[in-house]
């Protein structure tokens, strides 16, 4: 057999299929990386999420402990100037009734409650008492009861006097 | 020439058509559910990063604010949290009353969790006027501990003096044993 030409090298691929292969082959490999790189930046992610979490955890919990503890003190400060107050009032109640007694009456006993006031004492006149010191007492008091007895001894009265506030009537 | 031209046609077709085909799936199986997935989570770490940062803003102004509040409240706290001493507080009240007697209610014994405990106090003014009991008032205001005078008060005139009894309540801190 003979021919007026030599044959050609013939490869099973040519060149156009190389190369449209070559080229799907780096679009995939091209993909499937940013697909891993994406991969790892949401773990990276995922990661400092978990951190992030448990951080925010433990300041939430000081945040709420140093809340609790920033009322506690609010809370003291509130009950001391509660219980000066409660002191002050009370001794300004005192005050404000030996202010009402006359210098003519003396007194010998007082017992001083939230709503009553017993007094004891003396007056040299039952008058006196009614003038100068039971329109006070009454200003006061809803209720206001006296009662007097003639002590020899001393030549004054003795009085007894019973003085309560009625809720019901305030 | 005709049909080698158009089977290279077909081929072309043939290869764009492969090459969208794996395009098309890794973008759709792959990348697509990825971005998805990175979207969301840098977003929630934001959000987290976000509230962390006002949380540590918050602790620090808080913490500021504690350390502000306990310094000019350094005396009040320091009273809730000492315990009282009877016999301290005997030494001072003689300096208004003599023949002191404090004695704890027994009604404190049945509720261990109050923090106010209750004395009944008696004893004679110095003077014969309540002068000595308003000083004693305005002097509890720098005792160590927190000290209520609560009603009933019971002034009597007898041969001794100017004989006062009344009820304190004094706050104890609980302690854990």
């Amino acid at each position: 057999m003979y021919s007026f030409t030599t044959p050609r090298k013939k490869s099973l691929i040519d060149k156009i299929t190389w190369l449209w292969l070559s080229f799907i082959v780096i679009m995939l490999v091209a993909l499937s990386a940013f697909g891993f790189f994406l991969k790892y930046q949401t773990s990276f992610y995922e990661e400092m999420l978990s951190g992030t979490k448990l951080t925010n955890s433990k300041y939430s919990s000081s945040v709420s402990n140093l809340d609790k503890e920033l009322k506690i003190v609010d809370m003291k400060k509130a009950l001391n100037n509660e219980v000066r107050s409660s002191n002050a009032l009370l001794k300004a109640s005192i005050k404000n009734l030996f202010d009402l007694v006359p210098d003519q009456i003396t007194l010998n006993e007082v017992v001083m409650k939230k709503d009553a006031l017993f007094i004891k004492g003396f007056t040299p006149t039952k008058d006196s008492y009614k003038l100068l010191l039971e329109p006070p007492l009454k200003s006061i008091f809803n209720e206001s009861k006296v009662t007097f007895s003639f002590n020899g001894r001393v030549g004054k009265y003795q009085f007894e006097s019973m003085n309560t506030i009625n809720e019901l009537l305030k | 020439m005709a049909k080698s031209d158009s089977n290279s046609t077909i081929k072309f077709l043939i290869y764009i058509l492969l090459f969208l085909i794996f395009t098309l799936f890794l973008l759709l199986v792959f990348i697509i559910p990825s971005i998805k997935e990175y979207k969301h989570k840098k977003a929630e770490y934001e959000m987290f990063r976000v509230q962390n940062e006002s949380l540590i803003l918050k602790e620090e102004s808080i913490k500021i604010k504690l350390k502000d509040s306990m310094e000019k409240n350094s005396e009040i706290l320091s009273s809730f949290k000492d315990d009282f001493n009877k016999t301290n507080f005997i030494e001072f009240s003689k300096s208004y009353f003599r023949d002191i007697d404090i004695k704890l209610d027994d009604k404190n014994e049945n509720n261990k969790n109050v923090r106010f405990k209750n004395y009944s106090f008696s004893a004679i003014l110095k003077e014969s006027t309540p002068s000595n009991f308003y000083d004693f008032i305005d002097a509890l205001k720098n005792y160590k501990n927190i000290i209520k005078i609560n009603f009933p008060i019971e002034l009597t005139i007898n041969k001794k003096g100017m004989h006062i009894k009344f009820e304190l309540s004094v706050y104890e801190p609980i302690r854990n044993k």
